[in-house]
């Protein structure tokens, strides 16, 4: 896809999220016109842009909220909770338009008729000055389109002139503007390009404070990690260098050398420091979400939040993020009373939820409070009993504090109501576990009738590193990723080969032989298959180059660095160990440690360990079990369970129509959606089941009405192609059933319009 | 047939089996395994159990379709059914909660734990 | 802390966490002990001294998994026949060691005057390790020093 649709991707969901925000905070204060500017603008400059790209339906869509927001602007509209809601429906559907454009590379056919009049509905609902639409404000002036159907990029930028902040961008004047001229100074990493097409519009910043906006930049998450990648590089050879001047007494290279490593390490700090984002990332969907529930409920709340600019390592930040958004809910849900309540109890109307964040000594605190009913002490105390917690004896002794951490414990559940089949909700159990899995913290006071208080407390530095994850004999490690030059495939039958010299195993790569070590014979861990693949990491260590053998090769994982324990510090070949994303614990090893074995040209261990197997019980079952289901009719069809990759159910919603096909967002793509019958009737409401199958990069969705049963019984398939798409049909359980054939489907589908995954990793 | 509670674990690790089972033998159940879902889905239509420990993470079919195919099936009675999981996002639990299953409970888990989570569940 | 014991310490009582390893009864000062477990998924580390069983993942935390019968010159669990045993969470020096053993038993609380001198014919190899030793009911308590216990290799 072309850069500049790209940059208008990223900028425009900025935008949207600061639309989001800045949209709640107006909401509780509409005579605030900076806010009211500030959205305005926001929504007129994603007007505009979208008018110069040539997309009209976003345009036409951004346009009538536009519309809305002029008017409030103007005071001819009262800011209505309903008005703000279909501003926010507006958003969303801009965001929904985004997605399928990225996906597509194009614009999705249709229209939106049926969202724009609802929104201009509003617009008109206060008939004041029928006039007054289309007031002879410049700013509410459509674009100017010339012959060719394109907005006339001068007036487009005067529009553009107005609206952004004027502190970063250095901007070329209106007039300057027509000629394909180098564009605008614009802050990003990439390097615009001059040609026919008039200046981009210069990307919001920080829309949200012009002060910030003079001192921060956006650059590509991918252009971090590249520089990482890349110090990290030089660390290395900063250290080989430093290492062989070592070796010489005295050398006109020490002094340079020094400087050189000063430098390096200080580029070191401030690239890792440039992976910490400020908290308010983790909070900016919060309002919205507090503003919706408050709608919902009837509710009053007001979200206050200190210290935003609070920064973390991005990967917390990803950690807590949910976390701290199920906090907030059920503050909102549980904690704040209903005005009514509150008023009842001498509060005022508007409960309070205050998120505050701040560094201190080595660490991040995080406090979540609340203003509203407290936890119940008298019920927990109740409960504990109940649940065989605790005996009344014990209870008794406790203080008030001691008693309310009793809701971390697993058995209980935030939601006192337990309604129907899935009326229980995920509890703070579960929040005590991901801030502990990031080494935090988390504690928790309350005062009936006053409120509730939690504190995170996170350490600040974690050390983070990029490690490739291998196995051998069935058990994985990580192995850094900067050690790692190169990975080889070497193959009894193909490409590289591992030869013997002198009894010591090498790898002939592009004229040179490497000297090769054995994992598996490293570590003791047994014989095996001599005949089967195995990879090699290329490894380098100072000036010593070599290749550790592994049986797999995985993903490329960042990955916390624990120190091992001092119980296990005597062994040289371990740098630490962490915890994968899976839960699982694993060895970090350390190259430096294991070259010196190679060095000593230690051969392979020959214990022979039985093999233990792997695993147990997957056998025959799985070739021969059905999946059983209904679509379209009460006929049982079916599908071999072990194409199935995953039964899924999402919500008919979000089901869309994308030329001529129906796709739904699944994991970060678009999945194409088939129904086996021809009539089906797509569903615009409730829940969807679907069948997931994966076909390698491809991954294809079949709905289906109902998920009825799993037969395991080895059926006989008469192979009778009867129609298109079945395989054949089988009695099963006195029934006749069609056998769908997924093949079909799969390969109906491809090439793939909609993007495949990008494999990742090297598959054993 | 004793009136026991009883339990189906099901978890592609013997190991983990076992030690669950174990857990609920303990508390007087009647407790039978399964190693995969298609297993567990054989068992229910013999003998519904009363609680079902599910693990999330199996090969062929993981722990949330073999739910949504547990809920789908035509069964005497509803078994509770709870996830074992070592996943420990909120969404994805919620996600589980609301597929079907009426507790989680994050691996690895103890006794006090296991107890805690089934004091909440209309158990004998 | 564990949750379902009785924790209280009077004047000269002291309790201890009570555990199997073969046919034997032990003890670890109940103020010690964090955590008591089942074993789930123990990474192995190869090359690892033999009284590390391995690792694990105790809530993000990665917790060495010290196999106690191992560390008193017994035969493993496997090796006898056993099940899969409990594992009991202490701290120590800022780290987490969690102590594979036979079966966990109740919390017992102990008179100090009784405790009684290790007995003579102690293993001298268990002599480093033991505290002391009480008599509870028909059985012999014998408690053990968690640092010493810890203390593998010269590990401090």
């Amino acid at each position: 896809m072309d850069e500049l649709l790209n940059e208008f991707l990223t900028e425009t969901n900025e935008s949207l999220g600061t639309l989001d925000v800045e949209l709640v905070r107006f909401e509780r204060d509409s005579s605030d016109v900076t806010i009211l500017g500030n959205i305005f603008r926001l929504m007129h400059t994603i007007k505009g842009t979208c008018g110069f790209l040539g997309l009209p339906r976003l345009e036409a869509v951004a346009h009538a909220g536009e519309n809305v927001l002029g008017k409030f602007r103007d005071g001819e509209l009262p800011v209505t909770p309903h008005a703000v809601t279909l501003i926010l429906k507006c958003i969303d559907h801009i965001r929904r338009l985004l997605a399928e454009l990225e996906a597509a590379g194009r614009e999705p056919d249709g229209n939106d008729t049926g969202l724009i009049s609802e929104i201009n509905a509003i617009a008109e609902a206060r008939p004041s000055e029928p006039d007054a639409a289309i007031s002879e404000d410049p700013m509410n002036a459509p674009p100017v389109f010339d012959e060719a159907g394109f907005p006339v990029a001068a007036e487009l930028l005067a529009e553009i002139a107005h609206s952004i902040a004027p502190t970063a961008i250095e901007f070329l004047g209106p007039e300057t503007a027509v000629e394909p001229a180098p564009s605008p100074v614009v802050a990003t990493a990439q390097q615009p390009e001059p040609g026919p097409i008039s200046p981009k519009p210069a990307p919001l910043v920080e829309a949200k404070e012009s002060a910030l906006a003079a001192s921060s930049i956006r650059v590509n998450v991918d252009t971090i990690e590249n520089l990482m990648t890349l110090i990290s590089e030089l660390v290395l050879t900063r250290n080989q260098l430093l290492q062989l001047q070592r070796m010489q007494k005295s050398s006109e290279f020490k002094v340079p050398l020094q400087r050189l490593s000063h430098i390096t390490s200080d580029l070191q700090d401030g690239v890792t420091r440039m992976r910490m984002q400020p908290i308010g990332n983790a909070w900016a969907k919060l309002p919205r979400i507090v503003r919706d529930l408050c709608v919902e409920s009837g509710k009053k709340i007001e979200l206050v939040q200190r210290g935003a600019d609070t920064e973390l390592d991005r990967q917390v930040l990803e950690m807590i993020k949910d976390p701290l958004t199920h906090m907030i809910r059920n503050s909102a849900d549980h904690g704040i009373e209903s005005p009514a309540d509150r008023m009842a109890a001498g509060k005022s109307e508007t409960g309070t939820i205050s998120l505050e964040a701040y560094h201190e000594g080595g660490h991040i605190f995080i406090r979540i409070a609340d203003d509203g009913r407290g936890l119940d002490v008298e019920r927990i105390r109740r409960k504990a009993i109940a649940n065989g917690l605790a005996t009344e004896a014990e209870l008794s002794v406790m203080g008030e504090q001691q008693i309310l951490q009793f809701v971390f414990r697993a058995g209980f559940s935030t939601a006192e109501k337990v309604t129907s089949v899935s009326g229980r909700g995920v509890g703070m159990d579960v929040v005590r576990t991901n801030v502990e899995r990031i080494g935090g913290a988390i504690e928790m006071t309350s005062e009936a009738g006053r409120g509730t208080n939690f504190l995170i407390k996170i350490p600040l530095t974690l050390a983070i590193v990029s490690a490739l994850i291998v196995e051998t004999a069935g058990q994985r490690f990580a192995v850094p990723q900067i050690s790692v030059i190169e990975l080889v495939r070497a193959s009894a039958r193909s490409g590289a080969r591992i030869e013997t010299i002198k009894n010591a195993p090498v790898l002939r790569l592009r004229g040179q032989l490497l000297p090769l070590i054995s994992l598996r014979g490293l570590l003791a861990l047994g014989e095996d298959d001599e005949t089967k693949d195995r990879f090699i990491l290329v490894t380098q260590v100072g000036s010593f180059t070599f290749g550790i053998v592994v049986d797999r090769v995985f993903d490329t994982e960042e990955i916390v660095v624990k120190p091992v324990a001092p119980i296990l510090r005597g062994n040289a070949f371990y740098a630490g160990n962490t915890i994968l994303g899976d839960g699982s614990v694993i060895m970090i090893l350390d190259p430096n440690g294991i070259s010196e074995s190679a060095g000593q040209g230690r051969a392979q261990a020959a214990s022979a360990m039985a093999q233990s197997a792997a695993s147990a019980a997957r056998h025959e079952s799985d070739q021969s079990s059905l999946l059983l289901f209904q679509a379209g009719d009460a006929e049982l069809k079916a599908v071999p369970l072990h194409a199935v990759a995953r039964i899924e159910e999402v919500d008919a919603r979000t089901i869309e129509r994308v030329g001529g096909r129906y796709v739904v967002q699944y994991r970060g793509h678009l999945m194409p959606l088939i129904a086996i019958d021809a009539n089906h009737f797509w569903k615009s409401e409730g829940k969807q089941a679907i069948l997931v199958f994966d076909s390698g990069a491809r991954t294809l969705g079949i709905v289906v009405d109902k998920v009825v049963d799993i037969a395991r019984d080895r059926v006989s398939i008469e192979l009778t192609a009867t129609h298109e798409g079945f395989a054949g049909s089988a009695i099963i359980a006195g029934k006749a059933t069609d056998i769908v054939d997924i093949e079909h489907y799969i390969s109906r589908n491809a090439p793939n319009t909609f993007g495949a995954e990008p494999t990742k990793g090297v598959a054993a | 047939m004793s009136d026991k509670s009883t339990c189906l674990v099901v978890d592609d690790s013997s190991a983990i089996r076992r030690v669950v089972a174990s857990l609920f033998r303990d508390l007087n159940f009647d407790v039978a395994e399964a190693p995969t879902g298609v297993h567990a889905v054989e068992h229910c239509k013999k003998e519904v159990p009363d609680i079902i420990m599910l693990d999330w993470n199996m090969p062929e079919m993981d722990g949330i379709s073999c739910l949504r195919v547990l809920r789908a099936m035509e069964m005497p009675r509803r078994p509770i059914i709870v996830m074992c999981t070592t996943e420990i996002k909120v969404s994805k639990i919620q996600e589980a909660l609301a597929a079907g299953a009426d507790e989680y409970i994050m691996k690895p888990f103890n006794r006090d734990v296991l107890l805690d989570k089934l004091a909440q569940l209309p158990l004998g | 802390m564990i949750t379902d014991s009785r924790t209280t310490t009077e004047d000269n009582l002291s309790a201890f966490v009570t555990f199997m390893v073969a046919d034997h009864y032990f003890g670890v000062p109940v103020m010690r002990v964090q955590d008591i477990l089942t074993p789930d998924a123990i990474a192995r580390v190869p090359l690892g001294p033999p009284e590390v069983r391995g690792l694990i993942n105790l809530r993000g935390r990665i917790v060495t998994v010290i196999d106690v019968r191992t560390r008193l010159s017994l035969p493993t669990l496997k090796e006898a026949g056993g099940g899969p045993g409990r594992c009991v969470t202490v701290e120590n020096d800022g780290e987490f060691y969690t102590l594979l053993v036979d079966g966990v038993g109740d919390v017992v609380s102990v008179i100090e005057q009784e405790r009684e001198q290790s007995p003579t014919t102690l293993d001298p190899l268990w002599r480093e390790l033991v505290d002391g030793v009480f008599r509870v009911g028909d059985r012999l308590l014998v408690t053990l020093n968690v640092e010493q216990l810890l203390n593998i290799r010269g590990n401090a």
